[in-house]
């Protein structure tokens, strides 16, 4: 890796491979997707110009993320406002099957979709959870960071990252249970 | 029921699965300008070893669960699935239970190529193992060919009968969780709801189709056509009861009023 003492071009391939994942984590930590966005593009200026500092060797993701946490923790406008994840498409699932071939095809003649309904409450579910349960939530499940990643946003220690998720799945089951009677 | 966590956890990854983030913008433009114009060059930065085995890891990953994905999607967005489809709330009825899922390791499809039915067994074999009764239509009398898998959890028995008409009868148990069975149909397609002496059921008629379905643990899996033919889905006593043929509907509830 050309990247090192300031070469442009390999921290932009850098910023490249990173930035989907910096940018979902500020949208789980900002409220908003443009204040997602701006948090991220800001992270990476900040990273670039803190790159002195970092301790070569060390794992740049929990490192970057923790700059993106900062800034998207800064952007974050009214408490109550939430990012809204969207389903995807169904349009262009069927049509991605269709192209890798499966049988779901487009003009699939008939599929029967056992849906499990149970998603929608859990989703609701999540929604009552607490800012605080629902993002190390999203951090983990959603976004499948590591421990130490997730401490990283959280600014915690990892030890309490395993301990603040535990008690975010307990509210969380409670809260789906007592949706579904 | 008290859900363990590993339950949960499964259905919050089988959740985010389906949903989708705003897509990413492109930062790296942004971010290479306002670099550009005030570079700051580091002391001594290294990379911590390339992409790192973990990167590599993610992006093989993605790759690996594209298509998965895609199908993933499908149950989430029913009504968008339906609205493309032009059977907007065509829901054939609730079915706390899965469709047979694909076969674990050992277990070969064995009915023909596509068919996972499980392993070989006897109608006694089956009631012995499944922890439910295992009816056959008594209309047609005993199954020549029994299989039995152990998935969907409760396990699942098949019957086939070579015919005519050719016959596959498909029975498992539903789960404690509240899933739903949900229809889409593509042209060509009919949907009815029924009534198999009393129990709520639903016809499908047309041509052959494919399942999409969510596991017990959440994981959505695809079976591809079986039986072409029509499909008869009831659910009694917790047992989700399929026949799949080319049968008439009329033949199809005949049969299916005579299970014992």
């Amino acid at each position: 890796m050309r990247a090192r003492n300031g070469d442009t071009a390999a921290y932009e391939r850098l910023v490249e491979r990173h930035a989907g994942i910096a940018f979902r984590t500020a949208c789980v930590l900002a409220g908003s997707a443009a204040d997602a966005e701006e948090a991220t593009q800001d992270a990476f200026v900040k990273a670039h110009r803190a790159l002195g500092r970092f301790r070569p060797g060390a794992p740049w993701r929990p490192w970057l993320l923790q700059i993106v946490a900062n800034e998207a923790r800064n952007r974050r406008r009214s408490a109550g406002r939430r990012v809204r994840l969207e389903l995807r498409a169904a349009e262009q699932a069927v049509g991605a099957a269709g192209a890798a071939g499966l049988s779901l095809a487009a003009p699939s003649p008939e599929s029967v979709v056992l849906l499990a309904e149970r998603d929608a409450g859990l989703r609701r579910a999540l929604g009552t959870l607490a800012e605080r349960d629902r993002e190390v939530v999203y951090l983990r499940y959603f976004l499948d960071l590591s421990e130490t990643e997730m401490s990283a946003v959280l600014g915690c220690r990892p030890g309490t990252v395993k301990s603040r998720l535990s008690r975010a799945l307990q509210r969380l089951r409670a809260a789906v249970e007592e949706r579904d009677g | 029921m008290a859900e363990r966590f590993d339950v949960l956890e499964s259905r919050l990854r089988a959740l985010a699965a389906e949903t989708e983030f705003p897509p990413t913008p492109d930062v790296a433009a942004a971010v290479r300008s306002r670099i550009a114009v005030a570079p700051v060059p580091p002391k001594r930065f290294r990379f911590a070893r390339r992409p790192s085995r973990r990167a590599l890891a993610v992006a093989i990953a993605c790759v690996v669960a594209l298509p998965a994905a895609a199908i993933a999607a499908v149950p989430g967005a029913r009504h968008a699935v339906l609205d493309w489809l032009g059977l907007r709330s065509v829901r054939v009825r609730t079915v706390p239970a899965l469709p047979p899922a694909p076969p674990g390791p050992g277990s070969r499809p064995s009915a023909r190529p596509g068919a996972d039915l499980g392993r070989r067994a006897t109608l006694a074999r089956a009631r012995a193992q499944l922890p439910f009764s295992v009816r056959v239509p008594r209309a047609l009398g005993s199954p020549p060919r029994v299989f039995l898998a152990s998935s969907p959890p409760g396990g699942r028995v098949s019957l086939i009968y070579r015919g005519p008409p050719r016959l596959l009868v498909t029975e498992f148990r539903g789960s404690h969780t509240r899933t739903f069975l949900e229809k889409t149909a593509g042209p060509g397609t009919t949907v009815e709801r029924v009534r198999v002496s009393g129990a709520p059921g639903a016809w499908l008629a047309g041509r052959p189709h494919g399942f999409i379905y969510a596991d017990a643990r959440g994981v959505i899996r695809e079976e591809s056509t079986r039986l072409a033919g029509n499909v008869l889905l009831w659910e009694r006593g917790g047992v989700v009861f399929r026949l799949e043929g080319r049968v008439s509907k009329a033949a199809a509830l005949r049969i299916a009023r005579s299970f014992r």
